[in-house]
């Protein structure tokens, strides 16, 4: 799945696709290592939600929201439950969250190794999953830190 | 002899400054932020028969330009054709560093390559084999840490030692034979044979507008389209993938970094740029940098005022007018200023260690959201961090920000970021008035100057149409423990210039004050000259309450912040806390703080302002916006605060 470089949480790991962004900016991120095919990992969001920090090589830069709607990419497994697309998927880790976050998700159902059938992911607001034949609506925020990995039924 | 020019070229931030003051012997202010060096600054040393020209250029990641800065590197790689490059590079970096070295040779310039940093390189034990890259590369490498100092002889015989000009063939066949053909038409041509043949190709097919109007003006334009026929519709992407190609083939052999670990750098990051805590740690940061700056010069403060007592004590038994200048004119004036040196060397201190250890980009990167709000780019955020130093000096580092309405406005703000020098004034008021709540009564006028600066970017932004701010895109450093040797240049490269400001514009404009206050001879100070060209203007200011001996205190002011405190100081004879207490009451004092916060940059400022915009226009309008704008905020406070108190 094809999607923007600002729908990625922290922590995702994805491949640089495409970038609509004027061309002279564009040259410079080329300088720095921003070329279709490279890694890029979102490392942190600042306090207000903007800009980002990226790594990219071993080059750490920070982007606004403005540049990073254009710039598509293709997420790497395990990536994050909130922008993976409809199918079948395994709990691989959870990411980022502290204990409370770990013992909300256990009550859930959700756990790691367990199977996960995502049946709506707009990308925006909650989602829809389906765990041991529960059906679940997962916010943005939780399933941001649920890192999942596709598997073939 | 024979002279030789060499250019520092390399990304921001991976040590140039610090290499052109080891070879140089220069003592220019290295800071772990990337775009310290807004301007190219030249260095000469000798070495055996030659005379060597040192230039360190702007920071740059590749050779098309977006910024002021940016254009100064570029401009002197193509138009003054040094004899050799030395190209920086961070060591522990080479696959974004090395993109850059190759667009130098395909500029046809001797490159050197510079692996600098090489402690980090231990440190994050990659294992690197210089004596490979150069054989790969076809240059000479020279291994350095800047920062401890560097082998002349080796680099210099690196320099001039006979290599052939590489010239490497790197992208797939087809665009390699257009450029051919292209390098072919220009380097037979008459009017481009000073221009790098392969450069321009390369850079035309990448987009590059400096590229495309070479060729415009030479009437070339329409035999280059011809050459980068459509099928290369994407030749910019083309060229970068070629070139980390190659980069990446050769770092294969030559390179081996261990497999991502967790390094300080992160762990730092993780607290200074958290969700929750960031920000808090910031303002405590802040918080703490000034009371820093206040407590810790309070001993050496109070030293340098009892000394100048004893003087000023002395002075008054020389007889005659000689006493009373001395007495009354320098000592008391000018050393009403020199108090507040220690105060103002631990602010500066207190800023070098905020800069050198890198933290100033995670600030950036913190606030640029509420930037962002105002319009600004979150390049705009250094210069106002660093008008809190000096505004002149200050606004030379808004080069690095691309768009010209946002370098405009962050210019044109930037004076209303208080400075250093303005800090004198709000703590000879403060102490006189509030002096148990003085930290925070000067803690509040920093953040109204703040305040002040922003909204006046929001109306600007209106004024001039302003209506986005340019892209972002900065680098985040590694932290660094700063050294003494960096701090104390950078603490002493901007405190000797408040020195120099005391010694010598300070200095004059307090004697002119001792004479016009003494002329005629033997007047009382109430008759004086002073008193009468006060007088005269007073009623203008009469409104504000502010009586002749301030107004003219203000005036004055206006060359330099700090002699509003020195003509205070030569009018009270020494005791200004008294004088003050005389003259105004406590609410007056806040509005006079306001006042000199917002009114008028100083002569300096204004001067570099007319130099960064090209026009006397800007520093016109700043006078006239921030005199109006002092006059009715000042006279808003007072009548507010009057009827309250009341």
């Amino acid at each position: 799945m094809i999607i923007a470089l600002k729908d990625c949480p922290e922590n995702t790991k994805c491949i640089l696709i495409d970038s609509k962004i004027p061309d002279s900016l564009k040259n410079r991120l080329m300088g720095m290592g921003w070329i279709p095919g490279k890694t890029i990992q979102v490392v942190r969001r600042a306090p207000m939600g903007d800009p980002t920090i990226y790594l990219v090589d071993s080059t750490k830069i920070f982007l606004r929201e403005e540049e990073s709607r254009l710039i598509t990419v293709k997420p790497i497994y395990p990536a994050p439950l909130s922008i993976v697309e409809k199918g079948t998927y395994k709990i691989v880790e959870f990411f980022g969250g502290g204990p409370r976050f770990v013992e909300r998700a256990k009550t859930s159902g959700l756990a790691i190794g367990k199977t996960i059938y995502v049946i709506d992911n707009v990308l925006r607001g909650k989602l829809t999953v389906k765990i041991d034949d529960r059906v679940l609506r997962v916010g943005r925020g939780f399933s941001e830190k649920i890192f999942v990995e596709p598997i073939d039924v | 002899m024979s002279e030789l020019k060499i250019a520092l070229v390399g990304n921001p931030n991976v040590g140039k400054t610090a290499f052109f003051n080891a070879l140089t012997g220069a003592h220019q202010y290295v800071a772990n932020w990337p775009g310290v060096t807004v301007e190219k600054k030249t260095g000469i040393f000798r070495w055996r028969n030659y005379t060597v020209h040192v230039v360190d250029l702007p920071g740059i990641y590749t050779l098309r330009a977006r910024s002021v800065d940016e254009r100064v590197s570029r401009d002197f790689l193509i138009k003054e054709h040094p004899d050799i490059v030395l190209n920086i590079v961070d060591a522990t970096n080479l696959s974004r560093n090395l993109y850059l070295t190759i667009q130098l040779s395909e500029m046809g310039l001797k490159t050197v390559l510079v692996l600098n940093q090489m402690d980090e390189v231990e440190n994050m034990n990659i294992s690197l084999n210089a004596s490979e890259l150069s054989k790969r590369l076809g240059i000479q490498t020279v291994e350095t840490i800047a920062t401890k100092g560097v082998d002349i002889d080796e680099i210099m015989e690196a320099c001039l030692s006979n290599v052939p000009r590489v010239r490497y063939e790197i992208y797939p066949e087809d665009f390699e034979k257009s450029l051919r053909n292209f390098e072919r038409i220009v380097d037979n041509s008459r009017e481009l044979k000073n221009i790098p043949s392969r450069w321009l190709g390369l850079a035309f097919a990448e987009g590059d507008e400096l590229a495309k109007s070479i060729l415009e003006e030479s009437g070339f334009l329409e035999k280059a389209v011809k050459c980068f026929s459509s099928k290369d519709e994407n030749a910019s992407l083309i060229i970068a993938r070629s070139r980390y190609e190659f980069i990446s083939s050769i770092l294969k052999q030559v390179e081996k970094r261990p497999v991502g670990s967790w390094t300080v750098t992160d762990a730092f990051d993780h607290v200074f740029t958290h969700k929750i805590l960031g920000l808090p740690l910031f303002i405590s940061i802040m918080w703490m940098m000034f009371q820093f700056a206040f407590s810790a010069s309070v001993p050496l403060s109070d030293l340098v005022g009892d000394g100048f007592d004893f003087l000023g004590k002395y002075a008054h038994q020389i007889p005659g007018w000689v006493g009373s200048l001395i007495g009354d004119g320098l000592i008391s004036g000018v050393g009403s200023v020199l108090v507040f040196v220690p105060l103002i060397f631990f602010l500066f201190l207190a800023m070098g260690l905020l800069e050198d250890s890198g933290y100033m980009s995670r600030a950036a990167f913190l606030i640029d959201r509420i930037m962002h709000k105002f319009k600004l780019s979150g390049k705009a955020f250094i210069p106002m961090m660093l008008g809190f130093g000096c505004n002149a000096s200050a606004i030379m580092t808004t080069r690095t920000i691309e768009s010209e309405k946002e370098r405009l406005i962050s210019i044109l703000i930037n004076p209303f970021t208080s400075c250093s020098a303005r800090l004198p004034v709000y703590a000879v008021i403060s102490a006189a008035f509030f002096s148990k709540l003085a930290g925070l009564t000067i803690f509040s006028i920093y953040i109204i100057s703040i305040v002040f600066a922003l909204t006046t970017a929001v109306i600007l932004n209106f004024v001039l149409k302003n209506k986005e701010s340019s892209p972002l895109t900065m680098e985040m450093p590694r932290y660094q423990t700063p050294t003494i040797k960096g701090l104390w240049l950078y603490t002493w490269s901007r405190g000797k210039h408040f020195l120099k400001k005391a010694g010598g514009i300070i200095l004059g404009a307090t004697v002119i004050v001792w004479f016009l206050s003494n002329m005629p001879i033997g007047a009382s100070l109430a008759h004086s000259w002073a008193a009468r060209i006060g007088k005269a203007i007073a009623p203008l200011f009469a409104p504000l309450h502010f009586d002749w001996h301030i107004t003219l205190a203000l005036i004055f002011g206006g060359i330099a912040k700090e002699v509003t405190v020195t003509t205070l100081g030569t009018f009270a004879g020494g005791n200004i806390t008294s004088f003050l207490k005389m003259t105004i009451d406590p609410i007056d004092a806040y509005a006079l703080m306001l006042f000199v916060l917002i009114y008028i940059p100083c002569v300096a400022t204004q001067a570099v302002m007319k130099m960064e915009t090209r026009s006397y226009k800007w520093p016109i309008f700043s006078v006239l916006w921030s005199l109006s704008s002092a006059y009715i905020i000042t006279f808003g406070f007072e009548t507010i605060a009057h009827l309250v108190v009341r």
